[in-house]
């Protein structure tokens, strides 16, 4: 069985970067080709509000939360009894979802690509090229790193040491009234510190940011490289908050959603007569 | 427990990148996936003229090692978003290591890391770093990189006792510490280089200096995994304890380092060095470790394959080995019948092993009858083995690469020589004792090679013009009255004509320094220094031993350490590439087919004409055992005369350049395949490999070809069945002479490192560690003969010599020339005939009294600098720039292990170095495409823009090839002359020629 588990692991880790490549393409195919359908699809399947483009919207909508838990999860200790469970089997949730997420998406949103709801979608299907790239094509720079940043064998001027000093004691200072066991060294803060000491957590990540600047960290590499996951991390908070936002909208606010035209939400019968 | 750390010293770095190929096969990362990298960088910019050479760079080629730093406070490690954390520290020995399963390939450490020490795996994405291989240590072992390292360059242990040893051999620490991390890993500071008072780097470093374009180019490892560059060493590290290992050795080159070869079931998964070898420690070279990928490769030839396209096509069909040896053996009786068996000529040498090359295929040309059986000795070391056995009696130094003779010399000097790339191993324990002992260390070449970078001095000769540096120096040891005049007297035979003769001919310093651009003070300096010395090592190789006046230049040079009285003691001699191996079967007298004409010419390059011409009479048959499309000076005539060819059998491991050519392509094996002895060793040892695998498919070893082939063509009484043992065929017919009969298979086998160094005359004969020791006599000599020669003296002069020279048209004393295609007019030696007029069939031609076996001779003169200069025609076609041709840094040798991926990962690209005021000019910029055009010929390459070069010349590698899986170049032997070569070793100028050189369009 391990065997198996090990063969299994071994092609797709193999494939992984065609693998991935064949789900954006198809992503994208399959947007073209339902677009390209629609007009011949039953009138339920060309309105967003129906009840089963509604069901998959609103599937989506779940999937595309629980690819942005990708996030919280593996910051949040995970669930495997301390061992943190396995980040890296999330992170192929996190694609899965997000990808299964765009299609359902996709056929929800039934063509309707010029109106405002379908920023979400087409933030997703960035989001989506994003990550593809960045695995698929991004990963060889960020091995090309290694050695690459030889300032860190030159010559400095002494009086960074002097700052990096005092951000380091400074840090220290606040890590004990945050974590008094901690050691400074080898900690950083958890969405558990965040939800407990908010304010502490913030000045301490700051000072953090602050020594990373001092270090040159993000400027030492392509900003590409050091800047697409923060991209990446900004625009999925954007996704769910756009999700958000669409779902209490059109929950809410119909007629708003509807501009003064046709409420077609399938739960509103006698509109939906109408 | 204290920190654990490495501790890396740059001036013991030679930049072999050892370490890189360890770490890899250790933890089975593929291209572009790195947990340590081994950094050249260009040092100065050259402009600068630091050491007063006319702008040559002062600092040259520096090393900076690079991985995990174990930092206290790692940056890595807190960048992790993972909580728990990937990446951890061991709290007692302050290892971080990374959980690879748990890395989501983020990037974030990669990004925070300031010395970028984290790697990446693309495939697999997710971080990859040094953990100071915690599955070794578990072993009680130390880490890979440190485990192999030619130099001690690269120590482990904890870091208070490395930090201890520093300051006991007063070695100061570098602070590298800017980010206040708190790294483990220490540096050195260069000897003599004084901490700044800032604690900051004291002067400029390989930090500070960028690394030449064409190692710094990604891009170039997605054709590798494109060509399927993945990592076909390293098995599970869970299976360690499973392993089988066996101690053999390397035979890809010179340094016959010991190994140990590590087995996972009947797989292969790794090279390490052997501990147990009390020598070299388990110190190795990269290429040792990149067989495994030799071993693993897909490429390898599994099946016999007979041609079907045009010659030169590379269209093949599959063929059994039954009626490929009958179709071959019946086309060789047919070429026999025709045109006589000499008409068959065997090519054989670099990757076919001794006893192939020495043993099988002498046999197998004895019997068969024909002289022309050649190895790459005309193009590599004919010449000193004529020298040495002229002045010595006997090829091959006397020295050995132990702390007590060659470690305990005073002073080193390399003419030509670069051993830090070429042997390693052996330079790395040379540059170990000389700092430890404080020896001086002076290198003569005309670019800074790594060699040169160690030494105290280096002199950018003039290429091509040692041997009048070598008449300069002994005019003032001389003059100065500076010889050791017992040695003189006792032990050299003619000196004092030498003497007259050097004086009379006023070759003096100040003769000598227009000639070779080196200054008269410098001379006389550097001869006073080597006549002071208490031993002086003086190394000499191919940069001496490839050219038209390779014999001379030897001799002068040996005369030059005879003179000084460094020979025949501990840490004294002269010491060129190889002792040779004397393994010399010959067949039954009876069985012997005698053949009825000479060899021509002791060298390959003159079967040219025989080839297309059948001047001075026909060769239609070759049966190459190597990749001579890629060796043969001057490729335009020798791929010409390959076609002419009836008959063309190709031996070898992968489809090269040659295999394209051939009738027939037969498959065969490598060392451990086969069983195998190291190359002909620099010092001496016989390294024995056993048989540990079978070869590929229906691949074959080079004795049962030999011996299949042989019975074929009724040899099988000779070349018995039995003999395709190689271990059966050395006991019982390789080592039936006084130096190896006591080098068998027992004895080989009774120590864990598998060599025994010859002269053993018998089983239980002590080896002995310096040669011709002062009251000792030659082996076979009669009572007191201390050398192996007729007089039992080494010999400069006398009649016998003297005839011998005045038959090729020169004199037992060596009067200087130099190449024909050089910057200023020097003499140079002219054949007077021309090749294939040595008489109808060459049986009326003079016979070289030079060679072991009948073979015609040249006549030649030396011509001055008077009248019109063909090297003055040359310049005004433009050609202006000396060409300086070379080996490639140490993973690379031939082109064999251009198929091992990792090789081309660490230097990919064929390159000339050129020097940037040059480069500047020509408007040429770092990394970009170049076309370097000879008279002969052209071929492009990148431009690697190096201060540490002559101005005036280029620099280019050997063993690039156009049929090469990863990065394929030509070979730069489209630029080289078959014609000019030495009259006596008939060895060719591959060093200095005229080209020119101009940017190219991508």
């Amino acid at each position: 069985m391990r065997r198996l588990q090990r063969t299994v692991r071994t092609i797709w880790e193999d494939s992984a970067n065609r693998v991935l490549s064949i789900m954006a393409a198809s992503a994208v195919g399959f947007l073209v080709v339902h677009l390209l359908a629609l007009d011949h699809l039953p009138a339920e399947w060309r309105r967003p509000g129906s009840a089963p483009l509604h069901v998959l919207g609103l599937c989506g909508a779940l999937l595309f939360v629980a690819a942005a838990g990708f996030s919280v999860a593996k910051r949040a200790g995970g669930s495997g009894g301390g061992g943190g469970g396995s980040p890296r089997g999330w992170f192929g949730l996190h694609v899965a979802f997000a990808w299964v997420g765009i299609l359902f998406a996709a056929v929800h949103a039934a063509g309707r690509f010029l109106t405002p709801p379908a920023l979400i979608l087409a933030l997703a299907v960035g989001l989506m090229g994003l990550g593809v790239w960045a695995r698929v094509r991004l990963s060889a720079d960020v091995a090309a790193t290694f050695a690459a940043k030889r300032a860190g064998f030159g010559r400095h001027p002494p009086e960074r040491k002097d700052l990096l000093l005092d951000v380091i004691r400074r840090k220290s200072a606040l890590l004990s009234t945050l974590d008094p066991q901690a050691d400074e060294a080898v900690w950083s803060p958890t969405p558990g510190d965040w939800l407990r000491h908010p304010v502490s957590t913030g000045r301490y990540a700051s000072l953090a940011a602050r020594e990373r600047r001092l270090i040159g960290s993000r400027q030492s590499v392509p900003a590409v490289q050091g800047y697409w996951r923060l991209v990446h991390i900004l625009a999925s908070y954007a996704l769910v908050l756009g999700l958000a936002a669409h779902v209490v909208v059109v929950t809410f606010f119909p007629e708003y959603a509807a501009r003064g035209g046709e409420i077609d939400w399938w739960y509103a019968g006698d509109r939906l007569e109408r | 427990m204290s920190r654990l750390s490495l501790m890396f010293d740059a001036d013991r770095c030679i930049g072999c990148k050892s370490c890189e190929a360890a770490c890899k096969q250790e933890h089975g990362l593929g291209a572009g996936e790195f947990r340590n990298r081994l950094l050249w960088t260009n040092g100065t910019d050259g402009t600068d003229g630091t050491d007063g050479t006319d702008g040559i760079d002062g600092t040259g080629i520096e090393f900076l090692f690079v991985a995990c730093q174990h930092c206290e406070r790692p940056a890595c490690l807190r960048a992790c978003p993972l909580v728990p954390k990937a990446i951890h520290k061991d709290p007692a020995t302050g290892v971080v290591r990374l959980d690879e399963s748990r890395c989501t390939g983020c990037g974030e450490c990669s990004i925070a890391c300031p010395y970028s020490a984290i790697g990446f795996d693309p495939a697999h994405h997710h971080a990859t770093k040094c953990d100071l291989c915690h599955d070794r240590r578990r072993h009680g072992l130390d880490p890979a990189c440190a485990s192999v390292c030619p130099g001690r360059a690269l120590t482990f242990g904890a870091r208070d006792g490395l930090a201890a040893q520093a300051g006991a051999d007063r070695r100061k620490i570098r602070d590298h510490d800017h980010f206040l991390l708190g790294p483990a890993t220490i540096y050195l500071e260069p000897i003599g280089m004084p901490a700044a008072d800032d604690g900051q780097w004291a002067a400029n470093t390989a930090a500070d200096h960028r690394q030449p374009a064409i190692l710094e180019d990604p891009g170039r490892y997605d054709a590798l995994k494109r060509q399927g560059g993945r990592a076909v060493h390293g098995g599970p590290k869970a299976d360690r304890d499973r392993e089988r290992r066996h101690a053999g050795g390397c035979n890809i080159c010179f340094n016959c380092c010991t190994t140990e070869f590590h087995f996972q079931g009947d797989r292969l998964v790794r090279v390490t060095g052997n501990a147990a070898d009390p020598v070299l420690q388990g110190r190795i070279c990269p290429k040792s470790q990149l067989a495994v990928q030799l071993h693993g490769s897909d490429r390898r030839l599994t099946r016999p394959l007979k041609r079907v396209g045009a010659r030169g096509a590379g269209r093949f069909v599959p063929i059994d080995w039954d009626r490929a040896l009958d179709e071959i053996a019946e086309r060789l009786r047919a070429v026999r019948e025709s045109h006589g068996p000499e008409a068959l000529a065997v090519f054989a040498g670099t990757r076919t092993g001794i006893l192939a090359t020495q043993g099988y295929i002498r046999l197998f040309s004895q019997l068969w009858g024909t002289p022309n059986v050649e190895e790459t000795d005309p193009y590599c070391s004919a010449s000193k083995n004529i020298a040495y056995r002229l002045v010595q009696g006997r090829a091959g130094g006397g020295n050995s690469f132990t702390e007590g003779d060659i470690g305990s010399a005073g002073l080193y000097v390399y003419f030509g020589d670069n051993q830090a790339e070429t042997r390693p191993v052996n330079f790395g324990m040379v540059n170990d004792w000389r700092i430890r002992h404080g020896a001086g260390l002076i290198v003569v070449d005309p670019r800074r090679t790594v060699t040169a970078v160690k030494a105290d001095r280096w002199y950018a000769i003039r290429p091509g013009t040692d041997m009048a540096l070598g008449l300069a120096l002994i005019h003032h040891v001389f003059t100065a009255g500076l010889q050791d005049r017992t040695f003189c007297r006792d032990w050299v035979l003619g000196w004092q004509a030498w003497r007259d003769f050097v004086r009379d001919r006023g070759y003096s310093p100040n003769w000598a320094e227009r000639i070779t651009d080196i200054p008269a003070a410098e001379i006389r300096a550097l001869a006073e220094q080597i006549a002071s010395a208490d031993g002086c090592m003086i190394f000499a190789s191919r940069g001496i031993n490839q050219h038209t006046n390779a014999v001379q230049t030897n001799r002068v040079l040996m005369f030059l350490a005879a003179v000084t009285g460094n020979w025949g003691r501990r840490g004294g001699g002269f010491f060129n590439t190889t002792a040779g191996v004397p393994v010399a079967p010959d067949a039954p007298d009876h069985r012997r087919a005698r053949p009825a004409r000479p060899a021509i010419r002791r060298s390959p390059s003159a079967w040219l004409d025989a080839m297309t011409d059948g001047e001075p009479y026909p060769v239609k048959a070759l049966i190459a055992c190597n990749n001579p499309l890629s060796h043969w000076p001057d490729q335009h005539r020798t791929r010409q005369a390959f076609r002419a060819l009836d008959l063309v059998v190709h031996i070898e491991l992968f489809e090269n350049e040659t295999s394209a050519f051939a009738d027939y392509v037969l498959p065969a094996a490598t060392g451990i395949e086969e069983g195998e002895i190291g190359r002909a060793c620099e010092d001496r040892r016989i390294v024995w490999i056993d048989k540990l695998m079978e070869p590929p498919g229906d691949a074959r070893s080079d004795g049962w070809i030999w011996v299949e082939l042989g019975k074929r063509l009724g040899y099988d009484d000779v070349l018995e069945e039995r003999h395709k043992d190689a271990a059966v065929f050395w006991d019982e017919v390789c080592i039936d002479n006084d130096f190896l009969r006591g080098c068998t298979q027992r004895r080989l086998h009774g120590v864990p490192w598998r060599w025994a160094r010859f002269p053993v005359a018998d089983e239980a004969a002590a080896e002995q560690e310096t040669l011709y020791l002062a009251g000792t006599t030659a082996l076979n000599a009669p009572d007191g003969r201390r050398f192996p020669t007729a007089s039992g003296k080494l010999e400069f002069w006398s009649e016998r010599l003297e005839a011998m020279f005045a038959a090729v048209g020169l004199s037992a004393l060596p009067a200087f020339y130099s190449e024909r295609e050089q910057l200023i007019d020097l003499p140079y030696i002219e054949q007077v005939l021309d090749e294939g007029a040595e008489g109808a069939d060459g049986a009326d031609a003079a016979l070289s009294p030079f060679s072991e076996t009948p073979a015609t001779a040249a006549n030649s003169r030396i011509v001055g600098p008077g009248g019109r200069h063909p090297a003055a025609d040359l310049r005004n076609q433009g050609y202006d720039t000396e060409l300086v041709i070379g080996r490639p840094p140490a993973p690379q040798f031939h082109s064999w292990t251009h198929f091992a991926w990792q090789a081309q990962e660490m230097w990919p690209d064929l390159y000339v170095q050129i020097h940037p005021r040059k480069a500047e000019a020509l408007g040429i910029r770092d990394g970009a495409l170049v076309r370097v055009e000879t008279s002969h010929g052209a071929v492009s390459a990148r431009a690697w823009v190096y201060a540490g070069i002559r101005p005036s010349a280029v620099f280019m590698p050997i063993g690039w090839g156009e049929r090469q899986p990863f990065h394929p170049w030509r070979s730069v032997n489209f630029l080289t002359d078959h014609r000019q070569r030495d009259p006596v070793s008939e060895q060719t100028n591959l060093k200095t020629l005229l080209c020119r050189v101009s940017p190219q369009a991508g």
